[in-house]
């Protein structure tokens, strides 16, 4: 077979659709995808070998009765089945519902439940999955009306193909639907055309990451179902054929190691992950490790998906310099999947951007303001600017746009944009609108439902306004952790608020109840108890208050954000009441982070942005 | 020791490696004690599995992993891999 060079195609100029992506590169032979299976054996298959793959699992999928536009629930967790899966369902004009498998130790019936929303929400009408989760998911197909088919991925090229052709697609088809990651009662779909998809691949490829020709190595152990593995790892190397390692998720999860081992043994020049991989991985390496690792070649890691510890980062350069890791690695992003993926980088090799700021005048006024020697200081990871033709805004509470150094909602538009969520249009209005009615501007932008401001164009998020609790790169929504908790035996029900904090490494989860007149003994430890064993999560702490201590609006609905402020500040429950993580210790963390990262990032701080004044 | 007190305290081993803080819960583990009641996150708990893989050189099926409940379920899973 004939070896095409890469530098000989064209990838200097974005295609209309990821099937283009994948076409102009499917005569390259000696660059490709290599996935590790759970043994850790690599397979390699060339941009050719990938594209052929594709184009069979594509056949073999209207093989099985369907017709374009319709929607194909994937349930794999080999990335080898996953990828070659998706690519064939795109090619075939199909729209895969990437879906997360189930995880360990039980509770197999609550994964059940939430595969059926996701599946009938999305109307699919084949289940593909593996042989060893077939018998779990052959339990949801009779529960969805529009299922009329589970097939394993083993068999599935094996099987009964269409003749073809394959279909020529536009950039206006739906590719994808990607559902929001976490519990929630509703999921929604994001709708993301191959028009979002070029124009957010392309920004990532060339201006996020500045991709080169054959000579980056990308890996990746992240979840093939959520947006940062798949659009990142998936899609975005298409447009310059760069070389992927995929890893098993599980298996980092398993052993954290086999994230920067991996890097070290296939030369690794990029990968991504959300913070708490960073403190893992600075956690778990072994003297041996960092003897016999090279980290020589890595030019970014990025960070995104959960809020950025700027102390986790900092550990992380410490902990690896010695193994030729340089210190501009890290690199801070900021995205989701309404907005296809990402909507702003830091710039690649620049050390951390860290800004700190007048703790009074932002808590107070949310005004960025410098802090002087002797006040509080709280520091922010900038995210970087939007990519070209892309708009990051901040919008006061009357949705106007602020100015720079004022902290309002996060609001996005431009071209990677998606179309909004599937068959939900109530949820779409909501997020997906122009700034004001009736002045003329027609522009969509989305309410990312984040919190944050502009500092010299750069973007810094400073808090979720939708509440949302995020532990280990997965989001929660507090609901469902105040609904486990308001049945337990001696809590006033209704009065339960959940939020996070921010820990030592991480985002910790924090519940705080009212309780009845004679709450049993042991209520703190079976609230953490039945968070744990309903929701597979762990509580940093739990705080007990009597009866109308919560803060609430004049209507009685409880306020999340005020509690989470007061209990930072130490002030829940009115006087006398001190609680883990309040005053003192804040105090403490915030006075220690701003010293020592004045003496690491101050210099890095004055080159990306001037001290705010 | 009986092999299924060998398999909890490699269990236990196992837990005390990804989470130091469950120290003072390790002693009240029985065989019908279920895995999500000791409150490790999702991620500690697969770390755990990973530790557990890495010790008997053995990989447990994610089929398998899903039906595992209690801790005695995991000290009969850890018996069947013993070689």
């Amino acid at each position: 077979m004939s070896t095409v060079d890469p530098s000989a195609v064209d990838l200097s100029r974005a295609p209309a659709t990821v099937v283009d992506a994948l076409r102009r590169i499917s005569g390259i032979e000696d660059h490709g995808y290599t996935f590790l299976d759970n043994a850790n054996k690599p397979t390699f298959f060339s941009y050719a070998a990938l594209w052929r793959a594709a184009e069979t699992r594509g056949l073999a999928l209207l093989g099985h009765g369907l017709t374009r536009g319709d929607r194909v629930a994937m349930v794999l967790s080999q990335p080898q089945d996953f990828v070659i899966t998706f690519l064939g369902a795109l090619l075939a004009g199909l729209v895969p519902v990437p879906m997360f498998p189930p995880l360990s130790f039980g509770k197999l019936d609550a994964y059940a439940d939430s595969a059926v929303t996701i599946i009938e929400v999305a109307g699919a009408k084949l289940i593909v999955t593996d042989k060893a989760l077939s018998s779990i998911l052959w339990q949801v197909v009779p529960r969805v009306p529009t299922l009329k088919d589970l097939v394993v991925v083993e068999n599935l090229d094996l099987g009964k193909k269409s003749p073809g052709p394959l279909p020529t697609l536009t950039a206006d088809d739906l590719a994808f639907l990607q559902f929001t990651s976490g519990s929630t009662s509703a999921p929604k779909g994001v709708m993301v055309t191959h028009k979002s998809l070029v124009a957010n691949c392309w920004a990532i490829a060339t201006e996020g990451m500045g991709l080169e020709l054959g000579s980056d190595v990308a890996v990746s152990w992240l979840p093939l179902y959520h947006d940062m593995g798949l659009i990142g790892f998936v899609i975005t190397p298409l447009f310059k054929a760069t070389d992927v390692v995929f890893i098993p998720t599980l298996s980092f999860v398993k052993r954290p190691n086999i994230w920067l081992q991996t890097m070290h043994e296939f030369k690794g020049t990029l990968s991504f992950g959300p913070n708490f991989a960073f403190a893992l991985a600075t956690k778990r390496a072994s003297e041996k490790d960092l003897a016999t690792w090279d980290l020589s070649r890595v030019r970014l890691i990025g960070c995104g998906a959960e809020p950025i510890n700027a102390n986790v980062m900092l550990e992380f350069v410490d902990r690896f310099a010695g193994c030729g890791l340089k210190p501009g690695v890290p690199m801070p992003a900021y995205g989701m999947a309404e907005a296809t993926l990402a909507m702003s980088f830091a710039p690649v090799g620049s050390e951390l951007p860290v800004l700190l700021l007048d703790a009074e005048a932002f808590r107070g006024e949310g005004r960025v303001v410098n802090p002087d020697d002797d006040a509080l200081a709280l520091s922010f990871v900038g995210c970087g600017k939007p990519f070209k033709d892309h708009r990051i805004g901040i919008l006061d509470t009357d949705g106007k746009l602020l100015g720079e150094d004022r902290e309002g909602e996060i609001a996005f538009a431009g071209p990677s944009l998606t179309e909004g969520y599937w068959k939900n249009e109530a949820a779409t209005n909501e997020v997906y609108r122009p700034l004001s009615e009736g002045d003329g501007d027609t522009t969509v932008w989305l309410r990312t439902g984040d919190l944050g401001f502009l500092h010299e164009g750069n973007v810094f998020i400073t808090g979720r306004s939708k509440d949302l609790i995020i532990l280990n790169g997965r989001n929660h929504h507090p609901q469902s952790i105040e609904w486990s908790v308001a049945e337990i035996d001696g809590v006033r029900k209704g009065n339960v608020v959940a939020f996070s904090r921010p820990g030592k490494e991480s985002e910790e989860l924090v519940v705080v109840a009212e309780t009845r007149a004679d709450p049993p003994a042991d209520l703190k430890e079976a609230i953490a108890l039945a968070v744990a064993d309903r929701l597979s999560l762990k509580v940093a702490d739990v705080v007990l208050l009597g009866a109308g201590q919560l803060p609430k609006t004049s209507s009685g609905k409880l306020q999340r954000r005020k509690t989470r402020e007061q209990y930072l500040a130490g002030e829940l429950g009115g006087e006398g009441v001190r609680t883990l993580g309040a005053t003192g210790e804040k105090l403490t963390v915030a006075r220690h982070l701003a010293r020592s990262l004045f003496g690491r990032a101050t210099h890095a701080a004055s080159k990306v942005f001037n001290r705010p004044s | 020791m009986s092999p299924n007190m060998e398999a909890m305290e490699l269990i236990k081993a196992a837990i005390t490696a990804v989470d130091t803080s469950k120290a003072s819960k390790l002693a009240s583990i029985k065989p019908e004690t279920e895995i999500r009641d000791l409150g490790l996150d999702s991620v500690a708990t697969m770390e755990m599995v990973g530790y557990l893989e890495e010790k008997l050189d053995v990989q447990f099926s994610d089929e398998v992993m899903v039906r595992i409940n209690t801790f005695g379920d995991l000290v009969a899973l850890i018996e069947k891999n013993r070689i």
